[in-house]
């Protein structure tokens, strides 16, 4: 018999028995599916992240205030720790040159912005004009801070594209409007590019910058809590850490400061995302399993009819071969399509869910998801075949 | 002119294994089937009257002794020749029809032709005037569970005989029939052995058996009689 002859006997046995067919396929459709749309949201949130990350750019070193241990977690969250900084720091920092191209001294707050009955609370940062080059940031609209609105601390504002839109609508229309921050009025001078990226966590598009003296002023402080140094390339990150570090500990205790590259603080938060990244997994392995228990479920169920099919079969003459070749095309023909229909449903959940998150399908979710159901398809529906195939057919007509 | 023998059965024994147990249902029986027979074998239930049509069906092999069919001996082939032979020399019809769910009654009768490697072509046409010999012409699209069980054991005998075998073997198969449906295909047996088929029909009912021209009486493993009309 050619192949040709089992593809017809398999097809015909599939559209015949057309519930059994598709509660098969569904139980391999639904594990497939779950699989890459749960594995994509966990990608996804790990290139969002990385993604925000590299933004800050990429030779930057953080001084942070009070100790931090990455590998143990922080005593004392950094951002509250009172700051030992002096602006004398980051003039010095500037001035050493070598590896560090530029510092810039920064604080940051949370406050609520007021413009034409609107408000928006977003983080609000203070810095120096250097940091818009440390950071990649362009204006879009208007301009940057300049050094002499640091200078004299005027009360100008610069926004994240986003904040603008929720104020002013626009990012045109922003420009030269005035807003108030606790009731201090503010012009705004320029609005940032966007950015992009969605919802989660810190939005670089809500933040709005003013200049850190005018800051210190408002929030009536007296010390930068972060400085930024920008390393003169890639390879003198470490170098410029060193330095950095060698500097502060002229004036201040070890434990006083902490100095963090980019890298360190990725690494630590591609832990914590790749975690949250497995345990999506394991949902998806859990409805793998119960997509697979579903494909047995089905299988077994159908013995007894099957095995008496293979009786008959048997005594009309077909070989022990065509039995087999038989279930072996159907078991596959399920799994194909049922495992090409997982692929194509996780897929365009995975997009429509990017609307609202970042997700990113990845190969080896469909690989192991679709290698998963296909074994346990073919393996439960060759198996009976396999044995009714050996049984005598007269003993596989009895069967009950 | 004597009768070519279709069938030998030589001192054959099968014996079963249930739960340790070893139970014999056939006992050293021999038998001798002749082209053109119409043979009932007739015992209670348990006597392996069954058991002897499966050997004779080549749906199980024997334990001890040789079969012949057509002189080639059957008790030594391979499954795959077993196979061969049973697509190709015998047909079957059985107590409870045994047709192919939600499958049509034209493809059940084209089923042992899949298996002989015939083209689609030829089988439709051969199973078509198959389902036409036994009445069914206008059900030819129909599932089983759309026919009456007269019905269902007709589309089984179309089946058993699509692939003109040498000898038509049929177990109990009035045994789910009313008595109408029941007359109905021992009519046809009748019809199909005068036009030269060869029958060999199982019951347990005597008013059956005497519709052949042979009875052989079984019990315990072993003939009991051996008697033509």
């Amino acid at each position: 018999m050619n192949i040709g002859v089992y593809f017809k006997l398999s097809l015909n046995s599939l559209s015949a028995n057309k519930i059994r067919s598709i509660l098969t396929m569904l139980g391999i459709i639904i594990g497939v599916a779950s699989v890459i749309l749960l594995v994509s949201i966990g990608t996804g949130l790990q290139a969002y992240v990385t993604n925000q990350f590299a933004s800050l750019g990429s030779n930057v070193v953080f001084v942070l205030p009070g100790k931090v241990d990455l590998k143990r977690g922080t005593q004392g969250r950094p951002l509250t720790q009172v700051s030992k900084f002096e602006l004398q720091d980051v003039t010095e920092l500037n001035r050493l040159g070598g590896p560090i191209k530029q510092a810039s001294p920064m604080i940051q707050t949370q406050g609520t912005l007021r413009a034409r009955g609107e408000s928006v609370s977003v983080p609000i940062i203070g810095v120096w004009e250097n940091v818009f080059d440390i950071r990649n940031l362009a204006v879009k609209e208007g301009k940057r801070i300049a050094q002499s609105d640091v200078e004299r601390s005027r009360k100008v504002i610069v926004l994240g594209s986003e904040t603008s839109k929720n104020l002013f609508g626009t990012e045109e229309s922003a420009i030269n409007q005035t807003l108030t921050i606790n009731d201090i009025r503010y012009t705004v001078g320029g609005v940032l590019e966007s950015k992009g990226g969605g919802g989660l966590g810190a939005n670089v598009d809500e933040q709005v910058y003013i200049p850190l003296s005018t800051a210190l002023r408002q929030f009536n402080q007296s010390k930068p809590s972060i400085i930024l140094v920008e390393a003169i390339d890639q390879s003198s990150v470490e170098e410029a850490s060193s330095e950095t570090k060698k500097l502060l500990l002229r004036r201040l205790k070890d434990d006083d400061f902490t100095v963090l590259e980019q890298k360190e603080l990725l690494s630590t938060i591609n832990q914590f995302l790749g975690t949250i990244t497995v345990a999506l997994g394991g949902i998806a392995a859990i409805s793998l399993l119960v997509g697979g228990i579903g494909i047995m479920n089905i299988m077994l169920v159908s013995v007894t009819e099957r095995t008496l099919e293979i009786g008959l079969r048997k005594a009309v003459g077909a070989p022990p071969e065509a039995i087999l070749i038989q279930f072996l095309i159907e078991a596959i023909v399920l799994s194909l399509v049922g495992g090409t229909i997982g692929i194509i449903l996780g897929s365009v959940g995975a997009l429509l869910l990017s609307r609202f998150i970042q997700t990113s399908v990845s190969l080896w979710s469909i690989v192991l998801s679709f290698s998963f159901s296909a074994f346990i398809g073919i393996v439960f529906g060759v198996a009976p075949a396999i044995r009714a195939a050996r049984l005598d057919p007269i003993a596989a007509l009895r069967y009950e | 002119m004597i009768p070519h023998i279709l069938l030998s059965v030589s001192h054959v024994s099968k014996a079963y294994r249930m739960d340790e147990v070893e139970f014999a249902a056939l006992n050293d029986v021999t038998l001798r089937v002749s082209e053109g027979e119409f043979i009932a074998i007739i015992g209670p239930s348990g006597s392996g009257k069954s058991t002897l049509m499966h050997l004779i069906g080549c749906l199980d092999t024997p334990t001890i002794g040789t079969l012949s069919f057509d002189g080639v001996d059957i008790s030594k082939i391979s499954n795959r020749e077993l196979a061969m032979v049973r697509n190709q020399k015998i047909g079957f019809v059985f107590q409870q029809f045994n047709l192919l769910r939600k499958t049509s009654a034209l493809s059940n009768v084209e089923l042992p032709l899949i298996y002989a490697n015939m083209n689609a072509k030829e089988r439709k046409v051969k199973a078509v005037e198959m389902l036409r010999k036994v009445g069914l012409s206008d059900k030819l699209s129909n599932f089983p569970s759309q026919l009456s069980g007269g019905q269902q054991q007709r589309v089984a005998i179309a089946r058993a005989l699509v692939t003109n075998p040498r000898i038509l073997l049929a177990d109990e198969p009035t045994g789910n029939l009313d008595s109408k449906s029941g007359r109905e295909i021992l009519d046809m047996f009748q019809d199909l052995n005068k036009s030269g088929h060869t029958i060999v029909l199982v019951t347990h009912d005597m008013n059956i058996a005497k519709e052949a021209k042979r009875i052989v009486q079984i019990k315990d493993g072993s003939i009991l009689s051996d008697k033509k009309k």
